[in-house]
């Protein structure tokens, strides 16, 4: 029977080209709008890193005093540390695994010698980082926690980087120029884009990545100044780099791991205790306050999905209201003409549900065609959104295979609700009325 | 009733009487399509609550978009520098001289100044100055702008009390040393000595470390805005603070080069090639018009606007399309009795007029359910931080009138087509 009916809704849907291609347009439009939003919401909004984001956390402590923080919010908290409490918290060891860093803007001299030198975006970081974050390696490790301690001269690539200088090959061991002086390779990573980029929410959150990883320690020793935000209130920062890192400025972010279920509570803990220890030597002016966050509630501390997706989504939802709306007035329209058709096939036997089962299966039929058009827009709704977006979210707005499948149950399900009721109407009607006049 | 004869009646009186007879009729023939006459209110009020809505969101990125900073943008060519890696950071107030003075000497280049930031060029360095120097009190939050003693007539800032610097006033860069005078905003000044004069007074400009410096305001300048605009700055990006002091190279300094629009390719380049001869401790990192400048930092708003005119675009097709299909199986149905119509004497124009009207009630309704719909729908996105107003009434009007406006085209096919009917239709039975 699905067959026969599948014939006689293609047949209908010809005899009306024009209604049939508007209900398409319809469908399609709406579908197109409200997948293009979905996608880009699901990339905005996702979990970067899923298989570990409730064990990795973000410490803050009042460094600032509650005359600061009154020109924030009442729950306000400063994003990062300063260098006396980073160092200080890494010395504590009270995590599992833990991580201070900050990034940097270092000058590397390439191999070639006819290439200029190149500016690179790094991140000064302790050993753990690698582990803690699971970032994949191509060739070569990471640094140990003697390499730390020992302020080595080593560092990490990225794997872009490595086929920029390097042609990809495994460069592990070599030695390489930076702001003037000579490193060694020891580690080259594979493919790592988490985004959004959790772990430092300056500057670029989705497309912004590390080119290459130095240790903290030695970067400290080499002076590398943070390019990331640095917030010095109060009393501005002393003479040098010394005074700097004495300073209450805040630009160090940390990391720490907790794996176990209670080592949240007992970290939250020390945190308050360093930081009460502080007030009490007299550091801090004021009642200790800290916080402890784990990696999605800091990703909605920093409301890092930007207000424009968040309206965009509600438009294109209410943008597929009206495409239901009006695909059903049109169903309507396109049923009511076929009453003769319908009540010949009544007055020959078929039953109510057999009509309301026809009349669905050509609802069916243009719930696909208009889902197959919605993909199509929905490819060129995320193409032309790579320019609404920072330039940061575009990179992932690509439309998965899932997606494709998702898009056509929802033209499927919008068409079909929109069918509804023209459906209902037309098994309705009574076979006699329409036969006096055929 | 005059109509039965199907005389042409040119009286007013019976135009009148046509009309009125023909508007319960429409009524009347609501009753029979109750579903439909619904499922069309109902889609022009969505269509009314989303378009009016849309409008509203497009006029504020607009009003982003064209936001001016107070400096003549269209005629400055900037110069985005900092420390080429592993020179010597520290600053050399000789160092920009020179490089003024070499920039000064390009063909075009009416005027160079070198200041610490720029209006659309983020990096942002604020500071707070006070009426009291008490270091416990908020001051006020202003953008502070370092810059050479031109910097004033070359950005093109309109001087309206007090006077610009002078060349003796100008200090070295100094994380300590704030230089005695400086020039506010008109907002500024306002906000700090309300309508009072301000050249003259003193501010407390907070250092740091609990010290409270005076400075004496000696010119106030029409309009300068912050380097990063956020969106809902409720004119606190004004606030701005002028110093007379050498900027440093580090984290970023800005030449700026007045010149006209046709000169600014050549004079871009010729710039990047004097400084780099001239300078190699500081390289440029961005080059450009400040009117690139400005359109890179609103790319996301210019983007949201065309974003929101395409769903206009596409709310319009659809609903129009919704319309005229409904309306034109409508005409399909009545074939019958348009035919009597024509046959009892109506003319063409008649039936068009009846037909165009038809749907106006519908219309109607649907607009003032939409403009109810609208309202709340703009009070949910203020409450939720999503919009700043209240839907302002221009917007309601111009989408009233353009749904109203959009249906009677869409009813226009299918109306015509029913005029076109000939009265021998209503013969066919």
């Amino acid at each position: 029977m699905f067959g026969y009916y599948l014939n006689l809704a293609l047949l209908s849907l010809r005899r009306n080209i024009v209604l049939t291609a508007l209900m398409i347009i319809a469908i399609g439009v709406g579908i197109g709008a409200s997948m293009t939003m979905l996608t880009i919401l699901r990339a905005a909004s996702g979990d970067p890193i899923p298989q570990k984001s409730n064990r990795l956390f973000v410490p803050q402590i009042d460094n600032f005093g509650p005359k600061w923080n009154a020109w924030h919010d009442r729950d306000y908290l400063p994003p990062d540390l300063t260098y006396i409490d980073a160092t200080a918290l890494m010395r504590a060891h009270a995590a599992a695994r833990q991580a201070a860093m900050y990034p940097t803007s270092l000058s590397i001299t390439p191999p070639d010698p006819t290439r200029n030198p190149i500016q690179v975006d790094a991140r000064a970081t302790y050993s753990d980082f690698f582990p803690m974050f699971d970032v994949p390696f191509k060739y070569g490790r990471s640094w140990t926690q003697a390499e730390d301690d020992s302020h080595a001269s080593v560092v990490v690539l990225a794997r872009a980087l490595n086929d920029l200088l390097f042609g990809g090959v495994d460069s592990v061991g070599r030695k390489l120029t930076i702001d003037g002086k000579s490193y060694r390779i020891i580690g080259v990573l594979d493919d790592w884009h988490p985004s959004p980029r959790f772990y430092d929410l300056g500057g670029q959150t989705f497309s912004g990545t590390d080119q290459l990883f130095v240790p903290f320690t030695r970067a400290i020793d080499e002076q590398m100044a943070t390019s990331g935000n640095n917030n010095c209130n109060g009393k501005g920062p002393g003479k040098g780099w010394n005074g700097f890192l004495h300073s209450n400025c805040i630009w160090i972010h940390f990391w720490v791991e907790l794996p176990a279920a209670g080592d949240a509570t007992s970290y939250r803990t020390f945190l308050d205790n360093y930081a009460a220890e502080q007030t009490q030597t007299g550091r801090f002016s004021w009642p200790p306050r800290v916080a402890l966050r784990n990696v999605m509630q800091w990703l909605s501390y920093n409301h890092v999905v930007p207000p424009t997706v968040d309206t965009l989504t509600g438009v294109s939802f209410a943008l597929l209201l009206v495409c239901i709306l009006n695909a059903t007035g049109l169903m309507l329209a396109k049923f009511m003409t076929r009453t003769g058709a319908v009540c010949v096939r009544r007055a020959l036997g078929a039953t109510r549900p057999a009509i309301f089962a026809q009349c669905l299966v050509e609802a069916g039929v243009i719930g696909l065609v208009g889902g197959l058009l919605g993909i199509g827009l929905t490819k060129l709704g995320l193409v032309s959104c790579r320019a609404v977006l920072q330039g940061d979210l575009s990179v992932l707005t690509r439309l998965h295979g899932s997606d494709v499948l998702i898009a056509l149950a929802v033209a499927l399900a919008a068409t079909i609700l929109a069918g509804l009721y023209p459906t209902w109407r037309a098994a309705r009607v009574q076979p006699a009325s329409q036969l006096k006049t055929l | 009733m005059a109509r039965l004869q199907g005389f042409p009646s040119f009286g007013i009186q019976d135009r009148v009487m046509e009309g009125m007879i023909d508007f319960i009729a429409i009524i009347a023939a609501l009753r029979h399509r109750k579903i439909a006459a619904c499922l069309i209110v109902a889609e022009i009020a969505v269509a009314f609550a989303i378009l009016s809505n849309a409008l509203s969101l497009i006029g504020a990125e607009v009003e982003r978009l064209t936001i001016s900073s107070g400096t003549a943008e269209s005629n400055l060519v900037d110069l985005f520098v900092n420390p080429t890696p592993g020179s010597d950071r520290t600053n050399s107030e000789a160092a920009m001289r020179q490089d003024v003075r070499a920039l000064a000497g390009i063909a075009g280049v009416k005027a160079v100044s070198v200041l610490n930031q720029v209006p659309y060029g983020g990096g942002e360095s604020v500071g707070g100055i006070d009426l009291k120097p008490d270091q416990h009190r908020l001051g006020l939050a202003v953008a502070m702008y370092l810059g050479n003693e031109g910097a004033i007539a070359t950005l093109g800032l309109r001087l309206i009390a007090g006077r610009g610097f002078r060349a003796d006033e100008m200090i070295p860069y100094s994380r300590d040393i704030t230089p005695p005078v400086a020039i506010l905003t008109r907002a500024a000044a306002m906000k700090l000595f309300g309508e009072s004069n301000a050249v003259g007074r003193i501010v407390y400009h907070a250092m740091g470390r609990g010290k409270m410096t005076q400075v004496r305001v000696i010119g106030v300048v029409d309009k300068l805005v912050w380097p990063i605009l956020l969106p809902g700055d409720t004119g606190e990006e004004e606030y701005s603070i002028i110093f007379p002091e050498w900027p440093s190279y580090a984290p970023q300094a800005h030449y700026l080069l007045r010149t006209s629009r046709a000169q600014m390719p050549r004079i871009e380049r010729e710039a990047k090639q004097i400084l780099a001869k001239s300078n190699p401790a500081v390289q440029v990192r961005w080059a450009g018009p400040l009117t690139e400048l400005k359109s890179k930092y609103f790319r996301q708003e210019r983007s949201m606007t065309w974003t929101l005119v395409a769903v206009c675009l596409a709310l319009l097709i659809v609903t129009a399309a919704g319309i005229f299909g409904l309306t034109s199986v409508w005409m399909r149905e009545r074939v019958h009795q348009i035919g009597i119509r024509r046959a009892l004497g109506a003319t063409r124009g008649r039936i068009l007029a009846h037909y165009l009207l038809e749907n106006l009630p519908l219309a109607a309704v649907g607009v003032l359910l939409g403009a109810a719909l609208a309202f709340a729908t703009s009070t949910y996105l203020l409450v939720h931080g999503y919009s700043l107003s209240r839907l302002p009434a221009p917007y309601v009007i111009v989408g009233a009138a353009v749904l109203l406006g959009l249906n009677q085209l869409a009813v226009l096919g299918p109306a015509r087509r029913a005029a076109a009917i000939a009265p021998a239709e209503a013969a066919r039975l």
